[in-house]
């Protein structure tokens, strides 16, 4: 990483007895997309707002670029912070057109500097021409796109965004997806996403900081987290996970599916847990195969077949579609991951 | 959800200056009442005076005419309402328009019309006992039942016509369909407009003061202006207050009993009553009415106006034209420039505190004008001596009494205005201050706009204040009605009414169209 721009170091925030974010450290280098993914209601905006000066924290300091902005008894207002925020609604300024909006934020320049530096903007955003339309005259991509700009005028520090793709329908998300991470990479920007969905984290983030519980569970790159989780939720949260119980003896963890050799940090212990993915599975189809096939989902491009193990243990296997498995045939399983990852057994009973 | 949550955030507490603002407002209302209660307290024949026969009979005419006045304004209000909504009446467009004229009228401007039209020396007929409590009930009637009219025609309207359909479907007849459906439906809005009736029964002071009817506020005018006595006036002003309160509570109860609407929203049009040969008769009824109410006050001022038009002291006109205008135009912008910092307390830093705040400082609205002058006389002849005898205690009067129009017309733009917009300004480098001007203020104008003119509206045509506030030797168009009208001089009390009357429709006017049109969100 980089220089650092964003460092928060035992930010913590309780809203009554709701503790919000516990005692986090987190930190975003210069120039870097990092984004922070969770389930709803574990403090992922909070934390955003506690870094835009919007909440005070209880504990812990927030730097922005080396400068402490919370924390020791200091607390700089919002506007002071040089943070972008582009929220989920947009929050664009209804009585201001697009160029009101994207002008906003610059101040102490000249008319001319301020006319050139927003058509830099939309030619960045690639919205030229579009100046004089009001907010209500945009389709949701484009409002996207202009918070995005009006976001990165002043040049700020660090953008922040918290959710802004849950408003866009389905089909038009994954196009301005790919917009939103083409515009903060040409712009340089350091950025932190905000998202609960693990696709698009894994998808557009630098790094992915995985938040559970009001805690940062994990950060690292995307195919670190999603390969390499550090614990049970962890995986459970970043997409399918399959995990299989297994004795553990001199580093072989003896399972149902046969003997897995565990890479990494292996735990101690008698009993252990071994994480595949569904694309880590192959399957055969052998007439007395240990398992059934339960279920097929079928996606065009690939498919999941549900087996059942004779213990009952359900695994979902991620295939090409070309093979068919009809339901109810008996199927051999076979490991092929480049590694699999162990987890002690306990942490698994939680 | 979270583009909820900054609205509920219990951020860091309110910046001090609208907490200031909030201070000032509810001490503005609460200290003189306070004080007026401290007087009537003090006087020593408070408790024998309380129930002396004079006093009861004041309480007595005051109840009496209140529930006469409330009875027929149910009665024309619920009626017109179904004409209006539930048959095939013709004109309707034009009655519903009509039927809510009267509302631009003030009472003393229709009980004077009705004096000069009906009264001793009046412009027809004669018609005996006009003076006292029929034409008291008459003048307050035709101008509030609008009040039961309003909200009766909106319940109608989202009434749940499948209710009435399916009644009928168990076997009533049209007429138990309604009674057994339709009124029980509509029974909570025609509850509430009969509680502003009685309300402004009891609070109005022109109409009975101009038909020589004692009730209390008459009585409050006469006891203070009669100097050596103006602790009984408090203890009567104290009375009324209770009796204020009294109503208040007894509609919290009632309301509390009211059923909720069924939700389901009119699935389709409510069917409706074929009139047959009572279609014309209906529609001259409702005609008469209007007639009543709008057309006869401004028939009869015209004529009086023109026939005194070679002896009018057109300079005083124009002076209390000058005069109304300007106290009204202080007083909306004043209440409109408090009502900002305000109504953002309310909205955005919900708290103890500012449900208090906003609690007394719209407490102002539902006691009687006359109350709150009385109040603030004694209070500024005590303790701000430099205001009493100004034009600035009238406009402080009129900013207590109306401050809760401007405070509900910024608040309810207020709460349109997604919050999220002010934190998006702050993390782009603007202060607080700087984006209330460039952000808040603009997306308020609506409001501001609507407020500042009820506010002025409402001031145009006060009595009660203006007469035992106003500098001696200045008339403001409501004082100069009320002294021709108390003296008989039709002539010379019309034109200034008129005026009121017309200045107020003309208010009214914008006003319809800036409500109506939303701004861009
Ligand atoms: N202002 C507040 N007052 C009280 N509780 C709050 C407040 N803001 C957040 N919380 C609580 O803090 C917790 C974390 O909320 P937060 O909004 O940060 O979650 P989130 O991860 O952004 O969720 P989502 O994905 O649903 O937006 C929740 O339990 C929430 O109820
Ligand atoms: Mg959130």
């Amino acid at each position: 990483m980089s220089d650092v721009r964003v460092a928060l170091a035992g930010v913590a925030k309780s809203f009554g007895v709701v503790q919000a974010v516990r005692p986090t450290d987190l930190q975003a280098g210069e120039g870097e997309l990092l984004a922070l993914v969770g389930p709803s209601g574990c403090g992922k905006t909070t934390l955003l707002r506690l870094i835009a000066g919007f909440e005070a924290p209880d504990a812990g300091t927030i730097r922005i670029g080396g400068c402490l902005v919370a924390g020791e008894g200091v607390f700089m207002p919002p506007e002071r912070r040089r943070v972008g925020m582009v929220f989920q609604q947009l929050a664009l300024f209804p009585h201001l057109d697009v160029a009101g909006n994207v002008g906003y934020g610059l101040k102490g320049m000249s008319r001319g500097e301020r006319r050139s530096r927003v058509q830099e903007l939309l030619a960045l955003v690639g919205l030229e021409g579009y100046e004089r339309r009001f907010p209500d005259e945009l389709s949701g991509g484009e409002g996207q796109r202009v918070a995005l700009a009006r976001a990165l005028a002043p040049g700020p520090a660090v953008v922040l965004l918290d959710e802004p793709f849950s408003s866009l329908d389905l089909s038009l998300r994954e196009a301005v997806r790919r917009e939103v991470r083409r515009i903060l990479k040409v712009a340089g920007a350091t950025a932190i996403l905000v998202t609960h969905d693990q696709d698009e984290a894994l998808a557009m983030g630098d790094r992915v900081a995985v938040m559970l519980g009001g805690r940062i569970s994990q950060v690292g790159l995307p195919e670190e987290v999603y390969r390499r989780p550090r614990d049970v939720t962890v995986a459970d949260f970043l997409g399918d996970a399959n995990l299989i119980e297994g004795d553990l003896t001199e580093g072989v963890l003896h399972t149902e599916l046969g003997q897995l050799v565990p890479n990494g940090l292996v735990p101690t212990g008698p009993r252990a847990i071994a994480l595949l993915r569904p694309e880590d599975l192959n399957l055969e189809l052998v007439a007395d195969g240990p398992a059934t096939v339960v279920d097929v989902e079928y996606f065009g491009h690939d498919q999941v077949v549900v087996l059942r193990l004779p213990s009952g243990l359900e695994l979902r296997a991620r295939l090409h579609a070309r093979e068919r498995f009809p339901r109810g045939s008996r199927v051999a399983v076979r490991c092929a991951g480049p590694r699999v990852v162990a987890f002690p057994s306990q942490a698994a009973r939680e | 959800m979270a583009s909820r949550r900054p609205a509920l955030h219990r951020g860091p507490r309110a910046p001090l200056v609208l907490r200031l603002a909030g201070l000032g407002v509810a001490a503005a209302t609460v200290l003189p009442i306070a004080h007026l209660a401290v007087r009537a307290g003090e006087a020593e024949d408070a408790g024998s005076l309380v129930v002396s026969p004079r006093v009861l009979r004041f309480v007595w005419a005051t109840v009496g005419l209140g529930l006469t006045v409330t009875l027929l304004s149910l009665v024309i209000g619920v009626g017109v309402a179904w004409l209006l909504d539930r048959t095939d009446i013709p004109g309707r467009r034009m009655l519903a328009v009509g039927a809510v004229l009267p509302l631009v009228v003030p009472t003393y401007v229709g009980a004077l019309a009705l004096l000069a039209a009906f009264g001793p020396g009046g412009l027809a007929f004669e018609l005996r006992g006009i003076v006292g409590f029929w034409g008291a009930t008459a003048a307050l009637t035709l101008s509030t039942f609008p009040y039961v009219l309003l909200p009766v025609r909106s319940a109608l309207a989202t009434a749940d016509p499948a209710l009435e359909e399916a009644a009928q479907a168990l076997g009533d007849g049209r007429r138990t369909a309604f009674r057994r459906a339709v009124l029980p439906q509509v029974r909570p809005a025609a509850a509430a407009g009969a509680l502003l009736v009685f309300l402004y029964v009891l609070s109005d002071f022109g109409a009975v003061s101009i038909m020589r009817y004692d009730t209390l506020t008459r009585g409050i005018f006469l006891e203070y202006r009669s100097a050596f006595n103006r602790s009984s006036a408090a203890v009567l002003g104290v009375l009324l207050v209770v009796l204020t309160l009294l109503a208040l509570a007894g509609e919290r109860r009632a309301r509390g009993r009211m059923v909720a609407r069924s939700a389901a929203s009119s699935a389709g049009r409510a069917s409706s009553v074929t009139l047959g040969p009572w279609r014309w008769p209906a529609f001259t009824a409702v005609i008469a009415l209007v007639s009543a109410g709008t057309g006869l006050p401004v028939g009869v001022l015209t004529y009086w106006a023109l026939r005194g038009a070679s002896r009018a002291d057109g300079d005083a006109l124009v002076g209390a034209v000058g005069t109304s205008t300007g106290l009204s135009l202080g007083a909306a912008a004043a209440a409109v420039m408090i009502a900002v910092p305000v109504s953002v307390l309310v909205v955005r830093h919900r708290s103890r505190f500012s449900r208090i705040i906003e609690t007394l400082a719209t407490a102002g609205y539902a006691l009687p004008g006359l109350v709150v002058a009385l109040a603030l006389v004694f209070f500024a002849s005590q303790y701000l001596s430099p205001l009493y005898q100004t034009f600035m205690i009238v406009v402080v009067a009129y900013v207590v009494r109306f401050f809760p129009e401007a405070l509900g017309a910024v608040q309810s733009s207020l709460v349109r205005i997604d919050p999220v917009l002010e934190e998006a300004g702050r993390s782009l480098g603007r202060s607080r201050l700087d984006l209330a001007r460039t952000v808040t203020v603009p997306l308020l104008r609506g409001g501001l706009v609507a407020g500042a003119a009820l506010v002025f509206l409402t001031a145009m045509k006060e009595l009660p204040a203006t007469l035992l506030l106003l500098p001696a030797g200045s008339d403001t168009l409501a004082t100069l009605v009320w002294t021709g009208a108390a003296d008989g001089r039709y002539a010379q009390a019309a034109p200034p009414a008129l005026l009121v009357v017309a200045i107020s429709a003309l208010v009214l006017w914008p006003l319809d169209r800036v409500r109506d049109r939303r701004p861009r969100q």
